[in-house]
């Protein structure tokens, strides 16, 4: 059995066993530990400018990264997240027709497909040959027209790499010259699986290193095994704020600017 | 292992709940809150989320599955000996609380929260700043007059009063619907603060009153030592004497630790909710000011600016009213440059830093006559500190400088020292002066 059919057929039950065990755990503990407290008089606040607070919440944090760690800003939350992950892991049109088999209904994002290439069906950056679309138009036909120049698997994908492998070394001279508490063994492996999960993704997509079949099951395998570890581990890792960490805490931040009539 | 530590965690993660679960599980360590804080400037260690880290790593050991396994690898520990006990309170006196940090997370993480977690670890295991623990035990007294010396200075500063209005102060008054509550840490910084709201609250004719002598330093002191119990102590103090006197209204001219603790953290704290309201004295103004019972006489007088104290603006939601009101009492008016409101800069001093000082200590040792000896462990804490505090406060002093302004109006006893220590030690020529102090002259009755 190759590494294609263990990461298919073999690991994918247990993958989702542990993240269920994992989420049920996780999430438990913030049941367990609610305690319902006396409130203080809330401050009179509009409707609307709870709408205002609800919405700033979740984005003030970026336009302070704009405004004071821009590095952070463009590598972290621009390259490795806008552009890189949340595109590609959802609306990347192999990962929709994945995403798909396994729950239907979210083939309804199909419209919003983002294509590999900007210009072709083809395999355009190791293909052999010059891309011949036969379409009247300059891109493959997606709803995004234009964008698709940066929205499709191979910008994406190598701008994520990118903004990972900075955060990744920009961690090095953090961890071990100014030696910051906060930088933790945990974000190495986080970065370095996320990583692996990039350009497997990238190197499978392209059929590299080579053409040949073991090779691209071999390849497409890693980068489905490595997802599954990383889904595995969701619950366990910093990962959490993907599923459930970014909105509890937006969320109840948005709730104590209402109580404080931010 | 460090005798009582173990002890000592074990009490304050027992308060844990889903909130501070989630400050404690949620970094992931982008840094985005670094540049924010106040102190970052004393070095990237103590960036709000390294601050915090201290106590992740008890958090992890005591609580969870992969720390008690593995240990130091996933993070996990406890501090083993002395110089762990050192890096832990370098960490915690730190932070001023001033919750920008939370402002500016990615996932609405509050690190100062953890630090004050860590402030109560510590100060189990006898590790807070032997100035804290002296005020604290002055404000746990029968009385926080303890002495005679103090006595008259608090006696001086009612008698100014006094003379201000005329008349007899409305002392322990019941039945009146305002009961004013100055601080014994304003009489320390600012007595001309409370001298000038005892002489607005009778020139509006308001029915108040206010205790004969303060009940608490800079309450709860305990929030800033971290000490659950005698915050609770303090707060019933507060709330038995409200009950007693029949007030509808608490009025607090210190915007610092006591306005942001009575209003929004009191009910948690006493899981009750206090049958009064309380209101910082700027809301008071400006409510009379916008039902037209009191006009203010514009008049130029150089550049004035607001700053917004954290715990006021940040914390408490106090942002429009003091701009009402020094809005109507310049032709020249602007805001400082790096952030107002929600995003206003810290003064670099609050939650007990200024006082922990070299300098705050002699402060308190020259208002009360009594000697604090610091303990052994202080002397290499306190020179570095005093260094960090003053980068810090630099800051806002910079800030301040960037648009010229003359005067600093604020709400805040504690920003008025730093802001004022910070211009004198960086030369510049502002002054910064509580609202009441400023629109005192100002204020005509309608």
């Amino acid at each position: 059995m190759g590494l294609y059919e263990f990461a298919v057929y073999d690991m994918f039950i247990p993958t989702i066993a542990i993240f269920t065990f994992g989420m049920v755990y996780r999430l438990s503990r913030y049941v367990f530990l609610y305690k319902r407290t006396a409130q203080p008089m809330w401050r009179k606040t509009s409707i609307p400018h709870r709408i205002y607070l609800l919405v700033d919440a979740f984005i003030h944090a970026i336009v302070a990264a704009i405004k004071r760690s821009k590095v952070t800003f463009v590598s972290g939350i621009f390259l490795l997240h806008f552009l890189g992950v949340i595109p590609v892991l959802f609306l990347l049109s192999h990962h929709i027709v994945w995403w798909s088999y396994y729950f239907p209904p979210y083939s309804i994002l199909s419209p919003l497909a983002i294509p590999t290439s900007a210009t072709s069906s083809a395999l355009t950056v190791t293909a052999p040959f010059t891309p011949v679309t036969g379409m009247s138009h300059g891109f493959v036909n997606t709803i995004w027209g234009p964008l698709t120049v940066i929205l499709n698997g191979d910008v994406l994908a190598i701008l994520a790499i990118i903004g990972t492998t900075f955060k990744l070394l920009e961690k090095i001279p953090e961890k071990f010259r100014e030696k910051l508490a906060r930088v933790r063994l945990g974000d190495f492996v986080a970065l370095l699986l996320l990583l692996s999960i990039l350009i497997s993704g990238y190197m499978a997509t392209h059929h590299l290193p080579s053409g040949d079949i073991e090779t691209y099951k071999f390849m497409l395998g890693l980068h489905i095994l490595t997802a599954e570890i990383l889904v595995l581990l969701l619950p366990f890792t910093k990962f959490f704020h993907f599923v459930f960490s970014f909105w509890y805490g937006k969320l109840h931040e948005a709730y104590d600017l209402w109580r404080r009539g931010l | 292992m460090i005798e009582g530590i173990e002890k000592a965690i074990d009490i304050v993660l027992s308060d844990l709940d889903s909130v501070t679960l989630h400050f404690l599980e949620s970094c992931v360590s982008c840094g985005i809150c670094a540049p924010f804080c106040p102190y970052t400037v004393a070095g990237p260690i103590y960036e709000p989320a390294d601050k915090a880290e201290e106590m992740r790593y008890i958090y992890r050991k005591k609580m969870t599955i992969a720390g008690k396994v593995l240990g130091p690898l996933v993070g996990a520990k406890y501090p083993k000996d002395e110089k762990d006990l050192d890096r832990m309170v370098n960490m915690a006196y730190r932070c001023v609380n001033c919750r920008y940090c939370y402002q500016t997370c990615a996932f609405g993480i509050y690190s100062g929260k953890l630090v004050i977690m860590l402030r109560r670890i510590l100060d189990k295991v006898g590790r807070t700043p032997s100035t804290l623990k002296y005020l604290q035990s002055v404000e746990l007294s029968d009385s926080v007059l303890i002495n005679d010396k103090v006595r008259e200075k608090w006696e001086g500063i009612l008698e100014e009063a006094r003379k201000a209005i005329g008349k007899d102060l409305p002392l322990d008054k019941e039945g009146a619907e305002i009961v004013y509550l100055p601080w014994l840490v304003e009489a320390m910084l600012t007595p001309e603060v409370i001298v000038s709201t005892i002489k607005i609250l009778d020139m509006v004719g308001a029915n108040w009153t206010m205790p004969s002598e303060p009940l608490g330093f800079e309450p709860p002191m305990g929030v800033i030592v971290g000490d659950r119990e005698s915050e609770r102590k303090v707060f019933r103090r507060i709330n038995s004497y409200m009950s007693k006197v029949g007030g509808k209204k608490a009025l607090i001219s210190h915007g610092g630790t006591p306005y942001m603790e009575m209003r929004f953290e009191m009910p948690f704290v006493m899981n009750e909710r206090p049958p009064y309201e309380v209101v910082h004295v700027t809301e008071y103004l400006a409510d009379l000011y916008e039902k037209g019972r009191i006009r203010i006489k514009k008049e130029e007088n150089g550049k004035v600016t607001w700053h917004d104290p954290c715990k006021l603006a940040r914390g408490s939601g106090v942002i429009e009213q003091p701009r009402i009101l020094v809005k109507a009492s310049t032709t020249n008016y602007e805001d400082l440059p790096r952030g107002t409101g929600m995003y206003s800069h810290c003064c670099g001093g609050g939650t007990g830093i200024a006082l922990i000082t070299c300098d705050g200590r002699k402060l308190i040792e020259e208002f009360t006559g009594e000697k604090i000896k610091p303990a052994e462990w202080e002397e290499k804490f306190c020179p570095p500190l005093e260094e960090d505090y003053k980068k810090a406060i630099k800051q806002k002093i910079d800030e301040i400088s960037e648009i010229n302004a003359n005067i600093v109006v604020t709400g805040c006893s504690t920003c008025i020292y730093n802001i004022n220590k910070g211009a004198t030690l960086y030369d510049r020529d502002f002054q910064a002066v509580h609202i009441v102090q400023y629109l005192l002259d100002k204020i005509e009755v309608v």
